[in-house]
């Protein structure tokens, strides 16, 4: 036995104290946060004013605007929230794939592809109760969301293939299925641009306010991000999940399977994802088009972002994107703001909110 | 009949020659970058970003130079905002590359607005015109199909492809940025400024793929339009993977990945029965394939995607 | 004796990281032609001071003077254009490249910007004849074993007309012959007219080979003697501050049934090298097995082997009697074996609770009925642990990510030894880590021997092998060249093993 003369302290005892005090000291000071805080939203502030004033208009007009349309009004706060309903949908999606490092961008995609099963089993599947049809139309979303995500995912647990680009090749694959679907087959006769046919009675979500477009998959998904936030901090699998989004090596030593935590992350998201495109069909426009989504998928990227992959941040976060969304439809009616722009916009805000962070750290 | 899939495999090669292009160009600027090791995946928003600078000096000013020009200035500025954020700021490679590609896309659109206005007919510019190589055009297949492209077409081929291949395995340049990329500490003890190489790499990395957005609209599209780079950022991105980043093995898949586009444009115009969407899928599917195929046994720089820091000792 | 004037001098030295003051106004001065010992344990700043001197570090206080001018030392390259030139502790090559390539890299070429290897090979091997460092300038550098790795980086700081080398700890990678022949080097290169610093916490190399001896503790210089002038104890003294004595654990219980059996084990590595060409021992109940080699001869393929991180292409891995080759990780956990893995940085989930770290080898035997986690018993079990291993932690949900080395070690210990365990596999234990805490990791080890439990030591630190272990095995090129009983070992006898010499008895020792 190795004898010392001395007891054993543990391990530098008093500096390691000293190392955590320190630590704190160093920490950047809350003035000093405040100050790059203010810095970071000022610089969004001037960057959309620089837009507004290149199109050609004042920019407290279009920030008045941006406002007044989104949450001016009762009516308009309550359209907000029907915007807030996908975005909570895409964000829980790609939060819990990013919290096991499964960068899935193919949310987008996998959304649509709930959107069809949706579509098709409000179009035909109509031989059964209504209650099976609506049943049936949003487990079949889910699954098939949950199956377009195992792409990626499968390849990434088991080849280790990069799935950031898996993802988005078959996100436009998926376009361009949709695409087909909505000006083939599916095609509406009556309607000009490429849609379906609607969907059944049966398969829509009620109308919790008459009138407007709100329906309950707000709630539906509010539910889902609770779900997740405890399937993720309560459970076996969301250990293992975060354990492997930490440290895969580790991961590994410990026994946890980490092709199978993937496998079934992918499907999760996926799912999650399908059901946002599902609701949306049943909740708002009741058949198929491009236009169900503006990219709420990649919209979903930059509130996981922000929310740092947490379920229950990702509501707040998604109803303030919400805003923006509302906000620039309006703007484009008003002062021909093009589409693409709110995407710039997103990530200049995304960008200020992140920056401060590293920049704090140095 | 046999003179008939001559010619059509000549009138294929030729797009493919010609679309590679952007390929080539933007897979020699992330090369470079990811050899440092940097993984930019941004190249989409980039394109983009190249695309409506170029399209807004071509029209105001009718110079294809200019335009490319323009878009050489928009990747150097790219190039070091990146690097503010990837390298000085140390923030992840793949968000900051989502973001900048979201932005780039996004920005793209706006530019379009803030530049042209809202309108019903979109300009359209010249493209570029072809040269014809005298002797060598001649030659059947090969002859019309790579010798009677336009200027990039040969620069791009016979000049950034190996000079690329040239810098990174002949000169002391190259070693540095292929060490740094290896074993970034191994470069830093030497006293090699790790920051700086990455940042340089990248600034190229951003110009190469401005110009390759560029060059599709001056030679291929005319006008601008919100999607038009359409996933070849992120073909681009796989091509480096599939070329075992190595530039002539790179060529070579551009070429192969624009033969696949070519041919399914072909085809679609041929054989109107199938849908066209399924057609227009080929090209992805393919780089899924590919993906799939090359991703045993890739051996990519070690450090690819990790931010260098100076580690405390002790 | 005259006096010579120093060298190099190195005055008030001071340098602070975020809540560690590391060097605490430390004079330290070199004379030409000398080799001068930096010697301290892990921690104690050595290889800072070294740092700031090759300008990889700016000290926040003090001055560097060469020959007795200034030296403003911003970069490695300044220290380079300086004539300073150093190896680190953990080799800087680019193992893909050739050594040339290596060598090469940085500098400018007379055919700028081209290569110009052909030049730097002959010019390589000019040197390294002179030098008596033998090296291959078109080899990859991975191709090459470790000892061989050192000497181009060596080369490195010579080509670069390097007149100060400094050595961090080059000895951990070497075995006790290889160590002999770096030290016949390193006094080749005074006579050549080089001045060597070399880092050590190991004593006898201070005495075997410096000429004047600087003693470091806690960030502070305790003195500067010669190696005539002191004896071990004294030395010992001023590193740590404390009489040590070292005492040989002595055996209380006997060994047991054999827990693990390892038969013709072989595997490859990730690039598809062979590590493991037939393996092969057993392991007992109540004994501590340690494995001595130079690493690289497939320790840690093993020890991933048997673990089940790592594919045997062939051979068995027989644990309690059951086939366990091959087997899924946690599989092997459930039979009973526990791990202290080698990198704990690389094993710790630092953004993760203390808590949550602490039960990650056992975390599925706190499910509830509802097939959740029970967070309760969860954070009472590692509240348990952190005062049974004095983890120093604001509490068990702190993020794992803010304890320091030591306590970040001690987690993983916890971890490893808080599970019910007959077999414990412990790699490089006490690598980077203070005198108390490895005296602390050690005295773990032995209890649990004596309670019953069977321990496989793998280790670099061929002293720290052979204090502990009951049993020695060597190991070289994938295989166990021979088991030594306690007793029986002495260090010549296992440095020479390690090197792949096979000793004259051939019986391999099963028990005492």
């Amino acid at each position: 036995m190795s004898l010392i003369t001395e007891k054993i302290k543990p391990s530098g005892q008093k500096s390691v104290l000293m190392n955590f005090k320190s630590w704190l000291r160093e920490q950047p000071t809350i003035f000093a946060k405040i100050v790059v805080y203010i810095i970071s939203v000022g610089f969004a502030l001037l960057f959309f004013s620089l837009i507004v004033i290149a199109i050609g208009c004042d920019p407290l007009i279009a920030f008045k605007t941006l406002f007044s349309s989104s949450i001016g009004s009762l009516p308009r706060l309550i359209e907000t929230l029907v915007i807030t309903t996908p975005l909570i949908f895409t964000g829980v999606a790609v939060a819990i794939a990013f919290k096991i490092n499964f960068w899935n961008l193919g949310v987008e995609g996998q959304l649509f592809w709930g959107a069809i099963a949706l579509t098709y089993v409000g179009i035909f599947v109509t031989d059964v109760p209504p209650p099976i049809q609506f049943l049936l139309g949003f487990v079949l979303a889910f699954l098939m969301g949950g199956l377009w995500a195992l792409i990626p995912g499968a390849l990434k647990a088991y080849l280790r293939v990069n799935e950031i680009i898996v993802s988005i090749m078959l996100n436009f694959v998926t376009f361009l299925v949709v695409d087909y679907l909505a000006s083939g087959p599916w095609h509406d006769p009556m309607g000009f641009e490429p849609l379906t046919y609607p969907v059944s009675e049966s398969v829509t979500l009620p109308r919790l306010v008459l009138g407007t477009r709100f329906h309950i998959g707000l709630f539906i998904a509010i539910l889902f991000a609770f779900l997740i936030y405890i399937i993720l901090n309560k459970s076996r699998l969301g250990f293992e999940i975060k354990v492997v989004g930490d440290n895969a090596e580790a991961a590994k030593g410990c026994g946890i399977n980490i092709a199978r935590a993937v496998v079934l992350t992918s499907i999760l998201s996926g799912g999650i994802a399908g059901l946002c495109g599902a609701s949306e069909i049943a909740g708002v426009h009741h058949r198929l088009l491009r236009g169900i989504s503006p990219g709420y998928g990649f919209t979903g990227i930059i509130i996981a972002l922000l929310a740092k992959n947490h379920p229950i941040w990702v509501i707040p976060v998604a109803f303030f994107f919400a805003i923006l969304l509302s906000g620039s439809n309006a703007l484009q009616r008003t002062i021909m703001m093009p589409a693409g722009a709110v995407y710039a916009i997103q990530a200049i805000v995304a960008l200020c909110i992140l920056i401060p962070e590293y920049v704090l750290r140095r | 009949m046999g003179d008939y899939w001559i010619e059509f495999i000549a009138v294929l090669l030729e797009m493919a020659f010609r679309l590679g292009v952007l390929y080539i160009v933007a897979a020699m600027g992330e090369v470079v970058t990811q050899r440092s090791g940097i993984f930019n995946i941004s190249i989409e928003g980039i394109m983009t970003l190249g695309a409506i600078t170029s399209y807004a000096a071509v029209v105001s000013t009718g110079s294809h130079l200019i335009g490319f020009v323009a878009a050489v200035v928009t990747g150097a500025l790219i190039g070091v905002l990146l690097g503010i954020l990837m390298i000085t700021l140390g923030m992840d490679q793949t968000l900051t590359g989502m973001l900048m590609w979201i932005f780039g896309i996004g920005m793209g659109a706006l530019l379009y607005r803030v530049f042209f206005g809202v309108r019903a007919v979109p300009i359209m510019i010249d493209t570029m015109d072809k040269i014809k190589i005298p002797v060598l055009s001649s030659i059947p297949i090969i002859g019309p199909s790579f010798f009677d492209q336009n200027l990039f077409v040969y620069l791009a081929y016979l000049l950034i492809m190996p000079l690329t291949y040239f810098v990174l395995f002949k000169t002391t340049h190259g070693l540095k940025i292929r060490a740094v990329g290896e074993n970034p500490r191994a470069a830093d003890v030497l006293g090699i400024n790790v920051g700086l190489t990455r940042y340089l790499t990248l600034i190229f990395a951003a110009i190469m793929q401005s110009v390759a957005g560029a060059y599709l609209l001056m030679a291929e599209t005319a006008v601008f339009t919100p999607g038009m780079i359409g996933g070849r950022g992120w073909i681009t991105l796989q091509l480096v993977m599939f070329g075992r980043w190595n530039p002539p093995l790179i060529l070579g898949g551009a070429v192969l990945f624009s033969f696949i586009e070519a041919l399914a444009y072909k085809v679609q115009l041929l054989y109107r029965m199938i849908p066209y969407q399924f057609l227009l899928m080929m090209p992805y599917i393919a780089t899924i394939v590919t993906l799939v195929l090359i991703s045993r046994g890739a051996v990519m720089p070690r450090m690819l995607g990790v931010p260098y820091k100076r580690e405390k000792s002790e | 004796m005259e006096k010579q004037k120093p060298f190099i001098e190195m005055q008030k030295i001071t340098k602070r990281f975020p809540g560690v003051l590391a060097l605490d106004h430390v004079n330290f001065d070199v004379r030409k032609g000398e080799i001068h010992a930096l010697l301290g344990e892990n921690g104690a700043g050595k290889t800072t001071l070294m740092n700031i001197l090759y300008g990889l570090y700016k000290p926040d206080e003090g001055e560097i003077y060469l020959e007795g001018k200034k030296a403003d030392i911003k970069s490695p390259k300044d220290a380079i254009n300086l004539g300073i030139g150093m190896v680190h502790q953990h080799l800087s090559l680019v193992p893909t490249f050739t050594v040339a390539e290596n060598i090469a890299l940085g500098l400018k070429s007379d055919k700028e910007p081209l290569l110009d290897l052909k030049k730097i090979e002959n010019r390589i091997t000019e040197l390294s004849k002179g030098f008596n460092l033998e090296v291959d300038p078109r080899a990859k550098v991975m191709d090459l074993p470790i000892g061989v790795q050192q000497r181009v980086e060596i080369l490195k700081a010579i080509y670069r007309g390097a007149k100060v080398l400094i050595l961090d700890e080059p000895t951990t990678v070497l075995t006790p012959p290889e160590t002999e022949v770096l030290f016949k080097n390193l006094k080749l290169m005074v006579k050549k007219g080089l001045t060597v610093v070399f880092i050590t916490h190991k004593l006898y190399e201070v005495l075997k080979v410096s000429d004047r001896i600087t003693v470091l503790r806690r960030g502070r210089v305790v003195g500067t003697t010669k190696p005539k002038e002191s004896r071990e104890k004294e030395l010992i003294k001023m590193m740590v501050g404390k009489e040590l004595i070292r005492v040989h654990p002595v055996r209380k219980t006997k060994t047991g049934k054999v827990i693990l059996e390892v038969k013709d084990l072989h595997a490859l590595d990730d690039r598809g090298a062979k590590m493991l060409s037939g393996c092969t021992f057993q392991l007992y109940e109540g004994e501590i097995l340690g494995v001595a080699g130079v690493a690289g001869n497939g320790q840690s393929e093993l020890v991933e082997v048997i673990m089940g991180l790592r594919k045997a292409t062939n051979g068995r891995v027989i644990i309690n009697g059951k086939d366990m080759t091959n087997k899924p990780v946690w599989e092997v956990l459930r039979a009973g074996v526990s791990y202290i893995p080698e990198d704990r940085v690389k094993n710790t989930a630092r953004g993760m609770s203390v808590a949550e770290n602490l039960v990650m080898y056992n975390f599925r035997s706190f499910i509830n009925k509802y097939n959740m986690l029970d967070y309760n018993s969860i954070k009472k079990h590692a509240r348990n642990l952190i005062d049974k291993f004095n983890i120093v932690t604001p509490n068990e949900t702190t993020p794992a990510g803010a304890l320091s080395g030591g306590n970040i070690q001690r987690t993983i210990l916890a971890r490893a030894l808080s599970i019910d365990f007959k077999m414990l596999i412990s790699c490089h234990p006490t690598v980077g880590l203070d005198v108390a805490s490895t005296a602390f990791i050690h005295n773990m080890l032995i209890k649990k021997r004596d309670e019953g439990a069977a321990i496989l030591l793998i280790s670099e630190d061929l002293d720290e092998i052979m204090e502990l272990s009951d049993r020695i095995a060597v190991m070289y090129k994938g295989k166990i060249v021979d088991i030594l009983p306690r007793g029986k070992a002495d260090k010549n006898k296992i440095g020479f093993m390690m090197m792949g010499a096979i000793p004259n008895s051939k019986k391999v020792t099963k028990r005492v």
